[in-house]
């Protein structure tokens, strides 16, 4: 083949038949051969004859990477001993001579080099050419965990999110991580023993009413739209508060998308979604997102055809929505982040239960819950020294819930600044200040029970109703100072936070101190002291239905260990924490609350991560515990609800191809404590059978330990600009039906395990463009 | 977040159910096949403080159904303490052995038995709000035989004079299919259908009881008795008030061929 091209002004010559893998490239000198000139013309022959013209041809070709469509620049076209390079937008001009042979190899590294034959360069005055990714050695270390004054912080990348967390949702994959149970209590975590209702969850530093839906265990953000979950287990710095277990950040990407894309979802049998995003400048972003579910649809016509066996009719619909808009813009201070979060969870309900009255026997819930969250982040750096954040935003949610005659309605609108200044002492120390004042304003609607699972004689029939109907506002304030100190391979940080409550009218502070010291370039040891304040919940504290008189709870923690970064792949972490909280806030038959219990927990934590590179990534942790708790001092330490001595989680993707990819994860868990029956009794008022328990058998009796498989396998269908991946797997599989919980028979007189839903086999279809 | 939590517990139990993962076999409450506690009623249904802070003697009256051959005992029993709940002890409580009633129905005997309660002072310490549920007294009894023992609660409830709740009465029930001693076919599906009429505002939670066989619903007004075999066998139809515990009994023999 000939190919001429003007700006590297060379001949070429290909030997060779079409596809042969002995293609023999032969480049001629820059000097023109002796029948032609540089630019092919025919050059007199000595006997004053002229040599005939070649004929070229022209074809200009662009590459683009295959499922994206992205412009490939730097494809190197091998010719002979010269190399042509496609230019930024992927465009390279050539010619060729119009009887060429052979093929034509164009390659650029990670991806597929690919063979262009001749007679597709004759046909043709422009090609374009899609080059497949191809799957490089495992060299680079994309994450490789940056050493931060953070005593119990673990980071993972929404990449290794995406892959291993359960339903694919970044916030869910803090339940695989040290320090965390999840099995039993749906989509919340426990953390170092302390309950779902003691952590904080953040998307940047903007709070939502709630962060998980109630059905298919997804969180309210769009995994697209985040960069990083950032999760503390205990010990953390006073810039958090009201928390006694653990804070969870999402952190929202600040990368500008080089082109728009698309992305859908079709994830059988949940939910589908819509993402999009799109530069709307050199330096900023716009990104949407919508998801809706349909198992309400599908549920419904599972249930019509079940209809015959189930007298009284069941009906059930729960429904999940949200959406997103997130625009981000970098300038030269600093950035703003403007952030739209709405969700909205639902379920109408309608079943043959024995808490009926209806006169078909059926009884009807009806629960809906949504919430909008507007929120704006400023980052501003005033100056060398001086850097300053604040995120205003405002929340309002609304609750409407009707069941079994219980009727609640409550609005609540939440105004908060949180607000932070930093000064740069120095490279490695910092001096922080920080406010956090809200404002919530409530309109309650309410005549219902309000559970009380604590008290063993609560029955949801026979509890007297609470009513509320009122406006009521208070607010919060909270300020804090923090230094980060370097003295030599020692970084200390102290702080304290300082709080105020108008709704029980009271004020305390937190002294919290972190520090690690670098023992060589591999070992660094950490350790926290610190209390953490957490007051009570709004119900617990209010006027009619709770005690206004309570204190915050309190958590004293202690945490140390030593962080290993093996090399740049492996790194280990070992942990030993004690926590000690009192003033724990327990039912009170006569004051409903008091804040008269406490909390005792300790154990050991060992995570071995292998660090996110092109291929794989994984990583062990496992939790040894012991959780006690107490509803007075007068009372003895029993074990914890959350009491789980051994929680142990292997999660692991490895890539086999470009297209390929396989993960899974494995969990073992203890099984949790609960309270045998010891008799029941017989309501003549309700026609029911109520357990009894004996004091000293409670959380005495432990559920068995369970286990669970989940793997996935991952095939990605590229296509010219666009991919599609089909993602399927099995979700949560044992060999033997996993105990969640004991059930009775009606009159408690029989006692049996209830097992968990079947392995449930799942797809995803999820397109990008 | 409670609420939540609830919503979350509740919407994976119905999963549960709707995909059978529940479904295991379990005894039903409906079959009459021990001694088992079937109903409370005071009367009056709604007592009242008199001359400030004495109440009226209250007059229980309770339902068991007992094996065949078996003689019940009854004696008070004080349950465990429930929020909001005043317990009534066992010396206020006087079981009237002359009131008892002892009937033999096809398959069991329905025990009928009687109790004064009676609380020497009470002091009211709720505030009679807007939203006053009424106090609630919490009672108790133990019905034993030879082999078996039956701990049946109940509460009542006491307004202050001149209270609309005052005027709550029983709710009335008839058994309107199956007729008394009606011809039925064995092993097949009978619809039993009930006529409810509720004096008071309140919802009533119904409850059928049969001698033998299976109720499809028992909470439901019109449900199936998937019949058992020949010969003549007993239903039971109850109805309960939620806010008066008012109480309502009946009681039919059908002829199954």
């Amino acid at each position: 083949m000939k190919i001429t091209n003007a700006a590297v002004a060379t001949l070429l010559v290909v030997n060779g038949t079409l596809g042969t893998s002995q293609t023999e490239i032969k480049s001629l000198e820059t000097t023109p051969p002796k029948n032609q000139t540089e630019q092919g013309a025919p050059v007199p022959q000595a006997n004053n004859q002229t040599a005939a013209p070649v004929a070229l041809h022209k074809i200009v070709l662009f590459f683009f990477e295959k499922g994206t469509g992205v412009a490939l620049k730097r494809v190197e076209i091998a010719a002979g001993n010269k190399i042509l390079y496609s230019d930024p937008e992927g465009k390279v001009e050539i010619e060729i001579t119009k009887d060429s042979e052979g093929v034509l190899t164009a390659s650029k590294s990670e991806f597929e080099p690919q063979q262009i034959t001749s007679e597709r360069l004759l046909a043709n005055t422009e090609l374009k050419i899609f080059l497949w990714p191809k799957l490089t050695g495992d060299n680079v270390v994309i994450v490789k965990g940056e050493r931060k004054n953070a005593v119990s912080r673990k980071s993972i990348t929404i990449a290794e999110s995406r892959k291993i967390a359960p339903g694919g949702d970044p916030a869910q994959i803090v339940s695989l991580l040290p320090g965390v149970q999840s099995q039993g209590f749906g989509s919340d975590i426990v953390v170092r023993g302390s309950g779902p209702n003691d952590s904080k969850y953040y998307v940047d530093d903007i709070e939502v009413p709630f962060i998980f839906h109630s059905i298919g265990q997804l969180s309210v953000v769009p995994p697209p739209l985040l960069a990083e979950v950032q999760f503390d287990s205990g010990g953390f710095g006073p810039e958090y508060g009201d928390a006694t277990g653990g804070v969870v950040v999402l952190r929202t990407t600040t990368e500008i998308p080089e082109r728009p894309k698309t992305e859908f979802v079709l994830n059988f049998p949940i939910y589908s979604s819509l993402y999009h995003e799109r530069p709307t400048g050199e330096d900023s972003f716009l990104a949407i997102s919508l998801r809706r579910s349909y198992i309400d649809i599908i549920l419904k016509a599972a249930l019509k055809s079940r209809e015959d066996e189930m007298d009284g009719g069941f009906t059930v619909a729960p429904r999940f929505t949200d959406a997103a808009i997130f625009h981000f813009k970098k300038d030269d201070a600093g950035h703003r982040k403007l952030s739209l979060i709405a969700a909205e969870d639902g379920l109408d309900l309608i079943a043959p239960i024995d808490e009926a009255t209806n006169e078909d026997g059926t009884a009807e819930f009806s629960i809906s819950t949504r919430f909008v969250n507007l929120g704006y982040e400023r980052l501003v750096r005033l100056n060398r020294q001086w850097k300053l954040t604040s995120t205003p935003q405002v929340s309002y949610l609304q609750t409407e819930n009707d069941f079994d005659g219980n009727q609640v309605e409550f609005n609540v609108t939440k105004v908060r600044v949180p607000t932070e200044l930093v000064k740069r002492l120095s490279k490695n120390e910092d001096l922080y200040f920080g406010m956090d004042p809200e404002y919530i304003r409530t309109e309650n609607n309410i005549f219902s029970i309000f559970p009380r699972f604590e008290d063993p004689t609560f029955d949801i029939e026979e509890a007297e109703k609470e009513k509320l109907n009122n406006k009521a506002s208070f607010s919060t304030l909270a300020a804090w100072v923090a230094m980060d100190k370097q003295i030599s391979s020692l970084r200390l940080t102290p702080g304290i936070r300082g709080f105020y409550n108008s709704a029980i009218e009271k004020s305390s502070y937190d002294p919290r101190l972190r520090g690690s010291f670098e023992v060589d370039d591999k070992n660094t040891l950490k350790a926290a002291i610190g209390q953490y304040s957490k007051a009570p919940e709004a119900r617990e504290a209010a006027e009619s239905i709770g005690n206004p008189g309570l204190d915050y709870e309190k958590s004293i923690h202690y945490v140390a260990g030593v962080e290993t970064k093996w090399n740049d792949r492996w790194t280990t972490e070992t942990q030993l924490f004690y926590k000690n909280t009192f003033d724990v806030v327990s039912f009170d038959f006569d004051k409903k609350y008091n804040n008269d219990g406490r909390i005792e927990s300790k154990g050991l934590e060992l995570f071995i991560r292998r660090n996110l590179t092109n291929n794989f990534f994984g990583w062990v942790s496992y939790t040894y515990s012991q959780s006690l708790a107490q509803d007075s001092k007068d009372d003895d330490l029993i074990p914890s609800i959350y009491d789980q001595t051994h929680v142990l989680n292997v999660v692991s993707s490895y890539k086999l191809s470009s297209t390929w990819e396989l993960g899974g994860r494995f969990n073992h868990e203890t099984g949790t404590p609960y309270t045998r029956n010891s008799k029941a009794v017989y309501n003549g008022n309700l026609d029911k059978y109520q357990p009894r328990q004996d004091e000293g058998d409670r959380n005495q009796a432990r559920l068995p330990d369970t286990n669970s498989l989940t793997l996935y396998s991952t095939y990605d269908f590229l296509y010219n600009t666009w991919k599609m991946a089909l993602k399927a797997g099995l979700e949560s599989y044992w060999y033997e039906p996993q105990v969640i919980g004991r059930q009775n028979n009606y009159d408690y007189s029989k006692e049996s395990n209830q097992t968990g839903l079947p392995a449930i086999p799942f797809i995803e279809l999820r397109g990008e463009f | 977040m409670v609420i939540k939590t609830f919503i979350s517990l509740l919407i994976v139990g119905c999963m549960a159910l709707a995909v059978g993962a529940c479904n295991e076999p379990v005894d039903r409450q409906e079959q009459i096949d021990r001694l088992k506690g079937i109903g409370l009623v005071a009367s009056p249904l709604v007592n009242s403080p008199s001359q400030g802070s004495t109440i009226n003697a209250t007059q229980i009256t309770g339902y068991a159904t007992i094996p065949l051959g078996k003689t019940p005992v009854v004696t008070a029993y004080l349950d465990q303490p429930t929020a909001g709940a005043i317990s009534v002890k066992t010396d206020e409580i006087i079981i009237d052995a002359s009131k008892q009633e002892l009937t033999t129905y096809e398959g069991f005997q329905l025990l009928k038995f009687v109790a004064r309660v009676t609380i020497p002072s009470v002091t009211l310490i709720q505030r009679f709000t807007d939203d006053f549920q009424g106090i609630q007294f919490r009672y108790g009894f133990t019905v034993s035989t030879e082999d078996d023992v039956e701990y049946i609660v109940g509460s009542f409830l006491v307004y202050p004079e001149g209270s609309e709740e005052l005027q709550w009465t029983n709710p009335v029930i008839s058994i309107d299919s199956p007729t008394e001693n009606q011809s039925l076919s064995a092993e097949e599906e009978f619809d039993v259908i009930a006529t409810l009429t509720k004096p008071n505002d309140e919802d009533v939670k119904l409850g059928w009881y049969v001698s033998e066989g299976e109720i499809s619903n028992r909470r439901a007004g019109e449900t199936t008795w998937t019949l058992p075999t020949k010969g003549k066998h007993t239903l039971i139809l109850t109805a309960r008030g939620k806010k008066s515990r008012g109480f309502a009994i009946q009681i039919k023999t059908v002829n199954i061929q």
